[in-house]
């Protein structure tokens, strides 16, 4: 069992630049860990609802400033790629006759510019 | 939410491995699949829902919530969204805390934190609904 104090780590990410897929892998990961902290502010914003009408008028009064408004895009964001990446990954887990490589990158972009768009298309049309 | 009941007495850390009880591990993949596979329609209902309703006064909002389908479909979203995110939060610490015992703490601490979250939610929307 010593040798898994010394045992080098891999990829070495210092020296190593991640294939798309790879980063894609991260970024999937980045965004549920940041969704899963905001789920505090969604906490936050009911409770605050549910107090009363002062409560309520302060938290959407940050939600709807500019910063505000930056969070929640980023969020939409978020929620737009970890859904769509996720499907993803549900197609290569139920049918793995589409996991390889290229097919892989190609999903990939698929994933990003329909997370741009659906984005994009959420907070100009509702 | 199920209790990690394999005990092993470390730490002095020589082992870095973790542990799972037989299934554990295949459990945990089908669950966090299963409720993926129920928040996709979840999550494009609601980020539309919420794109919506930003600026929105307080009786609007009340209003919104007070149509029994979006008071249930947020519910459902709060309940299996915690859950999605109490089971990956576990996969990330157990990729990268290689001791056994922070790990299980770790765990602990933030299924107890999502189950507290969810609970606070679940109670909001109980109370607007009934006001």
């Amino acid at each position: 069992m010593n040798e898994a104090k010394t045992r080098p780590l891999s990829p070495h990410l210092q020296v190593y630049r991640l294939p798309m897929a790879a980063l894609m892998s991260i970024t999937h990961r980045i965004t549920g860990a940041a969704l899963s902290a905001g789920f505090a502010l969604v906490a936050f914003f009911l409770v605050s609802a549910a107090i009363g009408e002062d409560y309520y008028n302060v938290v959407m009064g940050y939600a709807s400033s500019l910063f505000g408004m930056l969070v929640l895009v980023a969020w939409s964001l978020a929620l737009y790629y970890h859904t769509f990446n996720g499907i993803r990954h549900l197609i290569w887990d139920w049918c793995p006759s589409t996991v390889s490589k290229d097919k892989a990158t190609v999903s990939g972009w698929i994933v990003l510019l329909a997370s741009a768009a659906a984005t994009a298309l959420t907070w100009m049309v509702v | 939410m199920h209790a990690h009941d394999n005990k092993d007495s470390c730490c002095g850390c020589s082992s870095h491995a973790h542990t799972h009880k037989k299934g554990e591990a295949l459990s945990h993949w089908i669950r966090l699949r299963f409720s993926s596979l129920l928040l996709v329609p979840l999550t494009l209902w609601l980020v539309i829902s919420i794109v919506g309703l930003v600026g929105a006064d307080h009786a609007t909002f009340m209003a919104w919530l007070d149509a029994r389908l979006n008071a249930y479909l947020l519910g459902a979203f709060i309940v299996i969204s915690c859950y999605h995110a109490a089971l990956g939060v576990q996969e990330i610490i157990e990729d990268y805390i290689s001791c056994e015992v922070t790990a299980r703490c770790a765990i602990l601490a933030e299924k107890t934190a999502f189950l507290g979250l969810s609970v606070l939610c679940i109670g909001s929307i109980f109370l607007i609904v009934t006001q």
